[in-house]
């Protein structure tokens, strides 16, 4: 018997806690990203100094940011996976899923690019290019809402209309993908606001979806590697 | 492989709840963000006492109170088809789910009257703080209000069902606790916004 598919599916799952751990050193420690070094309300000569005075700090963050991201696509795939053997030979949920994952993971790749650029040689750029490379970065991940929103909500569709009395994952990993679903919503709103809750750097616009996220993230794979605790891995001979 | 392959895990478990555990999870969630809406709501209007005093003045607390006594109403016929349904049910069980349904959508015409209100007298959500606040946290709830609609369409349609299924009860519940949520978030919303002084 072949343990080839329980490790895929174990190093699939594994990629998220690597994602976090990552994003954690290169986005927040590091990168200065979050908790944010800039503000959306700052004046051009404030905010450019401050990138120009981190530069390094935000380049070497930057680039393990974009290390992090990364590890999504393959963590997403993995959940695909898993509710793609509910589905049988019609696995929508599970495609749609991965366009989720596809297009999320480019978003978040491009959050680390505009962070990068910012920090490239922002002495050199106009004042107003650097404040529009830091826009950039938390727009990718905030205003793009919807396709992470959507992504859990197929998740939570796939789990809370499964009436075989054995789901994928729990039926509390269903509520918990909406609900995480509902946070990334405020991610929408900072177009309207520079200052306040709302804005870039606000609990509401910025705070609360990421972290949201990354706890959705550690909730979905324990719920992975649960059931491939449990044995749910392909062990059969391979059709043809 | 076919399914059949899988080793089903084994539940856990649990106490009695109405509807499920997970439902529970999504509903402390939720209000754990709306009281972080509410703590930053709280801190503002203590740097600005003036200004959200004043701004509060502008609001119809008449729309208010009606959109209170519509999701207070939603959630009696709410509460009392799922207590229908438990005792066994007859035909009008629907007509609960769907009086309930009407009234969240007079909620949400009642909300588009007052809106429109407000934007005719030039307010908006750059107005001020307070405005900001309430555009934003009214918006907010009145996504769970078309939510809690979707719900309630779906749980009309469970009721109507000649014979009900294993979960219906179960679903019932879960679906009646994420309406009963939406009306609660309101009378805090209903509250903060328009009668504290």
């Amino acid at each position: 018997m072949s343990n080839m598919n329980r490790n895929a599916q174990l190093i699939t799952a594994w990629c998220g806690p690597i994602f976090t751990g990552l994003f954690a050193i290169g986005g927040a420690i590091i990168g200065r990203f979050i908790p944010t070094l800039l503000h959306p309300s700052d004046p051009a000569s404030v905010f450019v100094a401050n990138v120009v005075s981190h530069d390094m700090q935000i380049r070497l963050g930057a680039f393990i940011m974009m290390l992090s991201v990364c590890f999504m696509a393959p963590w997403g795939a993995g959940i695909a996976a898993q509710t793609r053997q509910k589905e049988g030979n019609f696995p929508a949920l599970s495609y749609a899923q991965l366009a989720c994952v596809g297009c999320g993971t480019a978003i978040a790749m491009m959050m680390a690019f505009f962070w990068a650029v910012m920090a490239y040689r922002p002495a050199e750029y106009l004042p107003s290019v650097v404040q529009f490379a830091a826009d950039l970065a938390y727009f990718m991940p905030l205003f793009s809402w919807p396709i992470f929103s959507g992504w859990c909500f197929l998740i939570a569709v796939a789990v809370l209309t499964d009436d075989t009395g054995n789901p994928v994952y729990p039926r509390w990993v269903g509520y918990v993908n909406i609900w995480a679903g509902l946070l990334y919503i405020p991610g929408g709103i900072i177009l309207f606001f520079k200052t306040g809750p709302f804005a870039w750097d606000g609990i509401l616009g910025l705070y609360i979806p990421f972290i949201a996220f990354f706890l959705w993230i550690l909730v979905m794979t324990w719920a992975m590697i649960r059931n491939i605790n449990a044995g749910q891995f392909y062990t059969g001979t391979p059709a043809r | 492989m076919s399914p059949k392959d899988l080793t089903p895990i084994p539940k856990a478990p649990g106490r009695h709840l109405p509807g499920e555990a997970g439902i529970w999870i999504l509903v402390f969630g939720d209000m754990v963000m709306f009281s972080i809406f509410f703590t930053v709501f709280a801190l503002a209007q203590s740097q600005e006492m003036q200004v959200f005093t004043q701004a509060r003045t502008l609001l119809n607390p008449w729309f208010g109170l009606a959109n209170t006594i519509l999701l207070v109403s939603a959630s009696w016929f709410v509460a009392t088809g799922v207590k229908k349904f438990r005792a066994g049910g007859s035909g009008n069980v629907q007509l609960y789910f769907l009086l309930g349904l009407l009234c969240g959508v007079g909620f949400v015409i009642n909300k588009v009257f007052e809106w429109g209100e407000k934007f005719r007298a030039g307010i908006t959500p750059a107005t001020n703080d307070f405005f900001m606040y309430y555009f934003i946290f009214t918006g907010i709830h009145l996504v769970h209000v078309f939510l809690g609609l979707g719900v309630l369409t779906y749980m009309r349609g469970v009721s109507r069902r000649a014979t009900p299924g294993p979960n219906d009860l179960r679903n019932l519940e879960s679906g009646a606790t994420f309406w009963h949520l939406v009306d609660l978030l309101w009378i805090v919303l209903f509250a903060i916004l328009y009668l504290a002084r």
